[in-house]
């Protein structure tokens, strides 16, 4: 691994492209630039010559953002709105004001075009063979050109309402959702990000156009273009699709702040248990990281996660001590999972499995940390999984759709994409070790279990 | 050594075939365009009931521990140290044969950290499991490994009901298909599970060595001729009686017969979950490889399979009847399978929404906008297979199972000549042969329990 991977230059403007940074990557033989495009909306354009070529525009607004501010002179309002809003904003926005959909306008370009919303931010993005200027084109256009009416909010309720049955119906999803009622007391990614039916009934057409004009801004949104396109093409489709933007945000003056959850407590249970429609039962372990939030530096919080991809890989990967134990004693099937996630103010990892004795698991989960701790890391155990872990991220960037979700989720994070292969290379066993001596800890842990509904014999 | 028997352009990753062995054919498209490559090889045998469930847990008995690497955690960590080299048993069904095998995904050379040859050491490693399972004193696989992945794939079966959509498809092709040896869960129920002996896998596993056809399929940066001629080399070491025997190989044609719908079946059964599901199956008896198959394609395009199709435009965004409706050509088997998700009191009205639609497409009251419309997204995505090596090879290695010889850029010229009139042939070729119907009975989560440790 490369200790200088990752070189970067700042480009002076030149015609339409303002002043941008070069990102290179020597190991990777990958080039990617960044720029603040007039209207004050960061765009990253990655060329490579592909066939796909996929545009992603983010806004940093998403499930978690309930509650919000808006700037009264000094005074600060605070707005509540019901669970939901953000993943209904996003179904609604495909709605045109002929009362057609977007997707009409796409599909007779031979372009995919489809969103997502998570807890921290909410995304379109398209895929585009051919007419993938028109494409990007339409994605900016359509993002930024709401239009909403109670008719249409109305039927939205009930496709949604449906989407949400379907959700509620998986039990994983329903065993992760009461973990993270455990883990965060008020934090809202403890609930549904589609919401509940009773909430997304008092969503209206207002509501919908409030938030979306609190959040949908050029400085709170950012376009992500990876495909065989310039930067200097995306540039001008920017200067066409967005020309009208600033001069109908300038109606709608309320900018709309996130309110940043503290909730770094221990959690009140160590046991959450339930029934559900599952053959046998299910569990989630985590483990929440307050240590995480309580970094301010970016690049600081990204050596963590590095870190902490190794120390994951080491203990709880499938050629680790732990899954091998368990399922070699029958006490874990091969559906399994684990990982560290992280959200600006939630960082939490976890183990999901299914097993028929899930407190043997949990017994055997503190035994192995314990012992672990005690033991220390195994070098040999360190370089395989840094090996892993630098494997991995190389084979990201074969896809335009892989590419582009790393770089959103760099440009969240205010990193920058490529010094990932270094950072693998500086890290050492010293700190993989230290990192698990602070973390794992009993006190901020806990364990989900659903168990089968017990049915009455006949 | 490695013979070239048909060799084809490289410009839009074609693949060249080459002959490794008797039986055994490579496939391989030469290219530097991904970082990570794919190696697959696939065994087909014929899918027979009876066998299918022995077949499966031979699969994941295989995959359990090695003479050289006696358990899964050394199996593990050998491919951890090869790059982390994903390696996956192959267990699925294309036309009439059962797939087994592995695959294989490598990172490129040029992104090692020292010089492992990692295809030879991968290679070696498949090899250890296909030909070198851990085995007991009497000679058959490990008992242990057999008992437990028993329990593991009976208790995947079991999970079905953890995922309602997933189980309720499951449930319609075994309906769908009951009179065929294909179709259904290749690892059977869990009685037929159960009842697998040591002497079956065995049968299974020698009939895979000695008979079923070897096809591997590469897309990498390595040359197909050294590639061949490892494989050629490893393959006389590790299976000397095959090769030196000549035995025939077994069935190489997987093409199915022609699958004609029943008089209507429907079948109604019930799940404490929240949501229905209502699948409705059709045979049209067009197939990959027939005249009609590209008119079907952009039929069941306009149908069903996208955001502008009928189904999700009508039943979904017109009616708010459902949030997924969507319509799936099997293309080996020519059936087309109608899903959606909905509430239970909504049962006929969504029935009656999706016949109407199929019902537009039989009569050509379908827009020239749709046909348009679907024939450049079904261009975009068969463009964007060459994308994706996982993409190419499925491609590749589904029309050699079957015999049909055509390339991306076939299909793409294709979709480009059908007509209207054709597409209203291939909708009216769809023959309704079974609804199935799962009614939720509300959702079952039990209250929550807290406890404190």
């Amino acid at each position: 691994m490369k200790k200088n991977d990752t070189t970067s230059r700042i480009l002076p403007s030149s015609g339409i492209l303002p002043e941008m940074i070069e990102y290179h990557s020597h190991t990777l033989g990958e080039t990617y630039y960044r720029f603040i495009h007039r209207s004050g909306m960061p765009i990253l354009v990655f060329p490579k010559k592909i066939t796909a070529c996929t545009a992603m525009m983010v806004v940093r607004y998403g499930a978690q953002d309930v509650s919000y501010t808006t700037a009264q002179g000094e005074r600060l309002i605070t707005h509540d709105t019901p669970d939901g809003v953000a993943h209904f904003l996003e179904h609604k926005l495909f709605g045109e004001e002929d009362g057609g959909t977007v997707d009409e306008l796409f599909s007779a370009l031979g372009v995919d075009v489809n969103a997502w919303t998570d807890y921290d931010k909410t995304a379109y993005f398209i895929s585009a063979t051919e007419q993938r200027e028109e494409a990007i084109f339409h994605l900016l256009r359509f993002v930024t050109h709401p239009y909403f009416t109670a008719e249409s909010v109305e039927r939205e309720q009930g496709i949604i309402g449906q989407e949400i049955r379907m959700v509620e119906d998986n039990p994983w999803q329903t065993l992760h959702r009461r973990t993270m009622g455990a883990l965060y007391s008020v934090h809202p990614v403890r609930r549904s990000i589609c919401g509940t039916e009773a909430s997304i009934a008092r969503i209206t057409e207002g509501v919908l156009y409030d938030c979306y004009y609190a959040f949908y801004r050029p400085e709170n949104m950012y376009l992500v273009v990876c495909g065989d396109i310039t930067a200097e093409t995306v540039a001008e489709i920017a200067d066409r699709a967005l020309e009208d933007w600033e001069y109908r945000l300038a109606c709608h003056p309320d900018k709309g702040s996130r309110v940043y959850t503290h909730d770094q407590f221990p959690p009140e249970q160590s046991l959450v248990q339930g029934t559900a429609n599952v053959s046998r039962p299910i569990f989630q372990i985590a483990w929440k990281d307050p240590a995480y939030c309580d970094i301010s530096n970016e690049y600081e919080r990204l050596r963590r996660e590095l870190t902490m991809g190794i120390l994951s890989e080491i203990l709880f990967s499938r050629a680790g001590l732990l899954y091998n134990r368990l399922f070699e004693c029958g006490l874990l099937s091969p559906s399994y999972s684990y990982g560290y996630s992280t959200m600006p103010d939630v960082a939490y990892h976890s183990i999901s499995g299914e097993s028929d004795d899930p407190d043997a698991v949990w017994q055997e989960y503190w035994r192995f940390i314990d012992e672990q701790k005690r033991r220390g890391i195994d070098a040999e155990d360190f370089e395989r999984c840094r090996r892993v872990l630098y494997a991995g991220y190389v084979s990201e960037f074969d896809f335009t759709d892989d590419i582009a979700d790393l770089l959103v989720e760099s440009e969240g994070n205010d990193c920058a994409v490529f010094p990932v292969i270094s950072m693998i290379g500086d890290i050492t066993l010293e700190q993989v070790q230290e990192l698990l001596m602070q973390s794992f800890d009993r006190e901020y842990t806990v364990c989900s279990v659903l168990r089968p509904i017990e049915r009455k014999e006949k | 050594m490695a013979e070239c028997r048909e060799v084809q352009s490289d410009g839009a990753l074609e693949p060249v075939v080459l002959t490794v062995l008797p039986g055994v054919t490579l496939m391989a498209c030469s290219t530097d365009r991904f970082k990570v490559g794919l190696l697959s090889m696939t065994m087909p045998l014929p899918i027979r009931r009876e066998d299918a469930p022995a077949a499966s847990l031979l699969m994941s008995v295989l995959r359990r521990g090695t003479e050289r690497y006696p358990s899964m955690e050394l199996i593990n960590r050998r491919l951890d140290e090869l790059y982390a080299t994903p390696c996956n048993i192959r267990n699925g069904s294309t036309g009439s044969a059962q797939c087994l095998g592995f695959s294989a995904e490598l990172l490129g050379q040029r992104f090692l950290l020292d010089d492992t040859p990692l295809t030879e050491e991968v290679l070696s490693l498949i090899m250890q499991m296909l030909c070198h399972p851990l085995k007991d004193a009497d000679g058959l696989l490990n008992a242990r490994y057999v008992e437990a992945e028993k329990k593991n794939i009976s208790d995947a079966v079991r999970a079905l009901i953890n995922r309602p959509s997933a189980y309720a498809l499951s449930r319609f092709y075994d309906i769908f298909n009951e009179q065929y040896e294909h179709g259904h869960l290749l690892c059977g129920s869990v009685a037929q599970i159960e009842a697998v002996t040591r002497e079956q896998m065995a049968a299974v596993h020698e009939r895979m060595l000695c008979r079923a056809p070897i096809r591997f399929f590469y897309i990498g940066n390595e040359d197909p001729q050294v590639l061949a001629a490892l494989l050629a080399r490893t393959l006389e070491r590790e299976l000397p009686a095959r090769f030196a025997t000549g035995a025939a190989v077994a069935q190489e044609d997987f093409r199915l017969p022609v699958l004609k719908a029943q008089p209507l079946r429907r079948v109604d059964e019930e799940m404490p979950v929240g949501q229905s599901h209502l699948i409705l199956g059709y045979r049209t008896e067009i197939r990959l490889g027939d005249p009609e198959f590209y008119a079907m394609m952009l039929c069941n395009e306009i149908l069903g399979s996208s955001p502008v199709s009928r189904l999700f435009t009508q039943v979904r965004e017109e009616r708010s009847l459902c949030y997924s409706c969507s319509s799936d050509y099997v293309i080996d088997r020519g059936d087309v399978i109608i899903s959606c998700g909905i509430d239970k009191d909504s049962r006929d009205e969504a029935e009656q929404a999706i016949l109407e639609q199929v019902e537009v497409m039989r009569t050509g009251a379908f827009t020239d906008a749709e046909l348009e419309a679907a024939r450049q997204l079904l261009l975009a995505t068969y463009a964007q297979l060459t994308d994706s090596t996982k993409a190419i090879g499925g491609f590749y290695t589904t029309r050699q199972l079957l015999g049909v010889s055509q390339t991306i850029e076939d299909c793409r010229a294709a979709f480009a000549a059908v007509t209207r009139e054709q597409v209203i042939a291939a909708a009216r070729r769809m023959t309704p042969d079974t609804v199935y119907f799962l009614r939720g009975m509300g959702a079952a989560q039990g209250e929550e329990e807290y406890e404190e440790e």
